[in-house]
């Protein structure tokens, strides 16, 4: 009898601290409420039947969901122009590439506030355009890992809430996205 | 028996000695040029210098080397001390003097009494240059001046890369540029905003970060428009090779390598400043602030940028603990500053 209980006990014993390790702390900060009625984009790396069930959730609640995918976004594949770099990558043997390891290091960064500035330009094209007033981005992620989420105004593109919610036994996704959106909207 | 413990402690004592003249950095001063067109400010050239290399031998265990001594060290190599030197040039006269730290620089003259000093510190550890300016009153306030400066260097050459210009107060809107992503980046965000800064939502706006850790090292070289801390390059090993059997094709190629030299690396600063300039119009933020993670998450350094005046306000490097430990130190560093004028 002891043996099974021990049997039993030592998965749980190594199983328990597997989980807590792999979760990050749970925070929460919420700025200003997210009102409902409003316009709202949400983006979510999921399978589709996950994002309709996401999606589902704040339509119930009455949000006006925008339909925008993480992939209207640019992506730096995009916006990090090499042609240049094609054009004199052969040149190689004949010079001293050390020389331009300032310039190179000087257009990487020249080039993420580029992506940065792109960024903003289409979320101001989403809002003005389409009235979204506020981005939502979830991730949901299995038992003993960490689900977050995050809003932006898209107003003042300041980030007005942030959650972290370590995925429990009891959780679904139509629980977590619930947890979230009152989370979100201060209810 | 108490021959042998004689000479263990002895010996102990020698590797003591040893390891403390090893640890102390060695650092030569050359001259503070003047800039003011006023000759009447000329002996000022020497005085700086011998004046930060005192202050600093007194507050730091460093081993130092003023203009004189420089002069005395370079005529071996047939050389002189000049009063200007381009970047890749100091990271040469460094090698050639044998020290860890070549610092010079330029003063101006200002109305009012007013004098900016302008210190370029060749690190030849990391080989980066550090540059920074500061603004004292001539006369009664000359000595505070020079012990900021020295302060500021000291500073420096510990072990954090310590530079600070200024408070970040809170309540001021940061956009915040890391290596995290997904639940940590929101673990560090918490950390900021309950900490009573806003944040701006750049690199918040993506569900993944393209800054991964050995990226994100590209910006711990910032260059500010008085401020800076840069990588040193040398254009004299650009070798552009011409001849007959050249075609336009070759030229063109050139061309092409020349203009990403010119845009990113001498102009770069200009090309920043507009990119810059075009994130803060759109985004509305005050600062930039770029946090670095080692793989572990157990280790950082920061960069900040005023937006406004695009200059280097704040670096530290060695920041250590947990991502809310690292964060709550650099809260404390951003809102609370450093007191130069401390005793």
């Amino acid at each position: 009898m002891q043996k099974r209980l021990s049997k039993t006990v030592f998965p749980i014993v190594c199983v328990i601290p597997m989980i807590i390790s792999c979760a990050s702390r749970s925070v929460k900060y919420l700025s200003r409420p997210v009102p409902l009625n409003t316009g709202v984009a949400v983006i979510i790396d999921a399978s589709n039947s996950m994002k309709n069930a996401v999606m589902a959730r704040f339509l119930t609640r009455g949000f006006d969901v925008k339909a925008i995918n993480a992939s209207d976004f640019y992506s730096m594949e995009d916006v990090f122009d090499i042609r240049d770099f094609k054009k004199v990558s052969y040149l190689g043997q004949d010079h001293d590439f050390l020389s331009l390891e300032k310039t190179f290091n000087n257009l990487y960064k020249l080039n993420y506030y580029n992506f940065e500035v792109n960024k903003a330009e289409v979320l101001a094209d989403m809002r003005n355009k389409w009235n979204v007033q506020y981005l939502v981005l979830l991730k949901l992620r299995p038992l003993g890992r960490t689900s977050w989420g995050r809003a932006i105004d898209l107003r003042t593109f300041d980030l007005i809430w942030i959650e972290n919610h370590t995925t429990s036994f009891v959780d679904n996704v139509e629980k977590i996205v619930d947890r979230f959106i009152k989370s979100m909207t201060g209810k | 028996m108490e021959q042998k413990a004689a000479s263990i402690i002895a010996t102990v004592i020698i590797c003591l000695l040893a390891a403390g003249a090893e640890a102390a950095p060695f650092m030569a001063f050359g001259y503070l040029a003047n800039k003011s067109r006023d000759g009447n400010y000329d002996y000022l050239e020497t005085i700086f210098p011998n004046s930060f290399a005192n202050s600093v031998r007194n507050s730091f265990n460093a081993k130092v080397v003023k203009p004189h001594g420089i002069i005395k060290k370079l005529k071996h190599y047939d050389l002189r001390l000049k009063k200007k030197y381009k970047p890749y040039e100091m990271a040469e006269v460094s090698r050639k003097l044998a020290v860890d730290y070549f610092i010079n620089g330029e003063f101006i003259v200002l109305p009012k009494e007013r004098i900016d000093i302008t210190i370029n510190l060749y690190d030849g550890k990391e080989n980066r240059l550090f540059t920074f300016s500061n603004t004292g009153r001539m006369e009664r306030e000359i000595f505070k001046l020079v012990d900021r400066i020295a302060k500021i260097i000291v500073d420096y050459i510990g072990d954090e890369n310590l530079f600070m210009s200024g408070t970040i107060p809170r309540g001021s809107k940061i956009g915040i540029f890391t290596n995290l992503e997904g639940d940590d980046l929101n673990d560090l965000y918490y950390s900021f905003l309950s900490g009573g800064y806003r944040i701006t939502g750049i690199q918040a706006n993506s569900l993944h970060n393209d800054l991964y850790t050995d990226i994100i090292e590209n910006f711990k070289c910032i260059t500010g428009s008085q401020n800076s801390f840069q990588m040193i390059s040398d254009p004299r090993t650009m070798r552009f090779r011409y001849g007959t059997w050249a075609g336009p094709a070759y030229y063109r190629k050139l061309d092409y390598v020349k203009k990403i030299y010119r845009t990113y690396d001498r102009r770069y600063f200009k090309a920043e400043s507009a990119i810059l300039e075009r994130l803060s119009a759109k985004t509305d933020m005050d600062n930039i602030l770029v946090i670095g993670f080692n793989r572990l998450k157990s280790r950082a350094w920061i960069r900040c940028i005023d937006l406004r005046s695009k200059n280097l306000i704040l670096m530290q490097s060695g920041i250590s603990g947990s991502i809310p430990e690292i964060c709550a130190k650099i809260i404390k560093r951003m809102s609370s500053g450093i007191n130069y004028n401390r005793g």
